[in-house]
């Protein structure tokens, strides 16, 4: 009996180079990893107000905290996750697909070279982006989960969703480096901008990573390994 | 057995709402091999006697939900050996403590090595696999989706579905009472005919209501 279970232990274990993070022998996605996403989401009321919008920033967390523990000392970053994530998805669906994945996360780079001008209310605004780490993701989502007179609407995943790519606030010549600000003045921030300049950001990074749409949208996809 | 003190210490735990409590209290206390053998264990305990029935307040009117109404199309128990990849697998009904499809998986074989799947070891299997079961488990699932919680016609029904709220919800048609009610009639068995506590630890739901049945035919006799 021990000897299947080792199989499948050999089975679940893997060594992958990460984009950004080197060589790493990785567990492959099992029941424990289900058992405990499900002991993570039933924690979550299902009257809770917006609760497809909870259960997407938990998720993210989730998965965040799964990687991070893989390897404490290491810094993961938002391209190991898509990288991880891809690997997770073909392995599930034992799909031989050829994959393109490391060429296209390669797009992730051009995050540190942009510079985005933009004009709000007689403002000038030039955004710089960076690529985030998994830590630096998690502050956020901690920041919004704790909230808890908070409901969670699409605008705090909008709020995740672009604010962790920025570097830096560039606003009339005054330089504000998004690492010297708090999470919470950060959120204060992003409610003091208009929807079009959001819009304008969102549409930019969206253009950016348009190669990575796929595994962006799987990031966010709760179900896809329940 | 469901004993009374069972019963009351449920519905106390229902009327705080702790669900979660309710599930694993009556999960213990009627230990079963899946979901199938948990189900009719707990119509067995509900409905004892012939005129047995659950009573429910649907539009001012009383629905009143006999035992052939009850876990209507509640399945068979069976399980079947698949082979997939080098294995052969054996599916069965989900356990009732684990929500996951990985909990259809009872035995796997490969070559002469035989493992028999439970909580403690089937964390280790890899989702490849279960995803590779998972056309033979969902028509497990369907067939316990294709049940009702009960069926009384057509106008009066409640689906089954696969998921803790509706297991949840049987348990509290089962087993779930007016909490004070039952510390009331408790309390009066202790004062007036020297019950223990411990007596109803022993003692079903059902002996308890016929001692006040007889007790109240007595009181009412000498009142005449």
């Amino acid at each position: 009996m021990p000897n299947l279970l080792s199989k499948f232990k050999d089975l679940c274990t893997s060594n992958v180079i990460l984009p950004d993070s080197n060589e790493i022998t990785i567990s492959k996605l099992n029941v424990n990893f289900q058992t405990k996403l499900h002991n993570h989401f039933t924690n979550i009321s299902e009257d809770t107000e917006n609760v497809d919008n909870v259960f997407i920033l938990e998720y993210i967390k989730f998965i965040n905290k799964y990687i991070i523990e893989l390897h404490s000392e290491r810094t993961f970053t938002y391209r190991d996750k898509l990288f991880l994530l891809d690997f997770w998805k073909k392995d599930v669906e034992s799909s031989d697909e050829p994959s393109n994945v490391l060429e296209d996360l390669k797009c992730i780079d051009k995050l540190n070279e942009m510079k985005l001008k933009l004009q709000s209310s007689n403002i000038q605004l030039i955004i710089q982006f960076k690529q985030p780490t998994l830590e630096e993701e998690n502050k956020i989502l901690t920041f919004l989960l704790e909230d808890n007179d908070n409901e969670k609407t699409d605008m705090d995943v909008v709020f995740f969703d672009i604010f962790r790519f920025l570097r830096a606030i560039h606003i009339d010549k005054h330089e504000y480096l998004i690492d010297n600000i708090s999470i919470q003045e950060l959120h204060k921030l992003f409610l003091l901008f208009d929807v079009q300049t959001l819009r304008e950001i969102a549409k930019t990074l969206a253009e950016t990573l348009e190669k990575v749409t796929t595994l962006r949208l799987l990031e966010a996809d709760y179900a896809s390994f329940y | 057995m469901i004993s009374y003190n069972d019963v009351l210490e449920v519905s106390k735990l229902y009327k705080h709402k702790q669900y979660d409590k309710v599930f694993s209290y009556i999960t213990e206390r009627l230990p079963s091999k899946n979901i199938i053998d948990f189900l009719k264990k707990c119509k067995a305990e509900k409905f004892i006697e012939t005129n047995d029935c659950i009573k429910l307040d649907i539009s001012k009117k009383e629905l009143i939900i006999y035992k052939d109404d009850f876990l209507k199309n509640l399945p068979l128990d069976k399980e079947d050996i698949y082979h997939i990849d080098n294995y052969k697998i054996t599916i069965g009904y989900p356990n009732i403590d684990s929500i996951l499809p990985a909990s259809c998986i009872k035995k796997l074989q490969y070559k002469d090595i035989l493992l028999n799947i439970n909580p403690t070891n089937y964390n280790d299997i890899p989702l490849s696999l279960v995803k590779k079961c998972m056309p033979y488990i969902q028509t497990y699932l369907d067939k316990l989706n294709d049940m009702y919680v009960y069926y009384v016609n057509d106008k009066y029904n409640s689906r089954f579905l696969y998921n803790k709220y509706i297991i949840i919800n049987i348990i509290y048609l089962c087993f779930v009472q007016q909490h004070d009610s039952l510390i009331q009639q408790q309390l009066l068995l202790m004062k007036q005919y020297n019950f223990t506590y411990q007596d109803f630890n022993h003692i079903s739901m059902n002996s308890v209501n016929a001692y006040v049945k007889i007790i109240n035919l007595k009181l009412n006799k000498e009142d005449a």
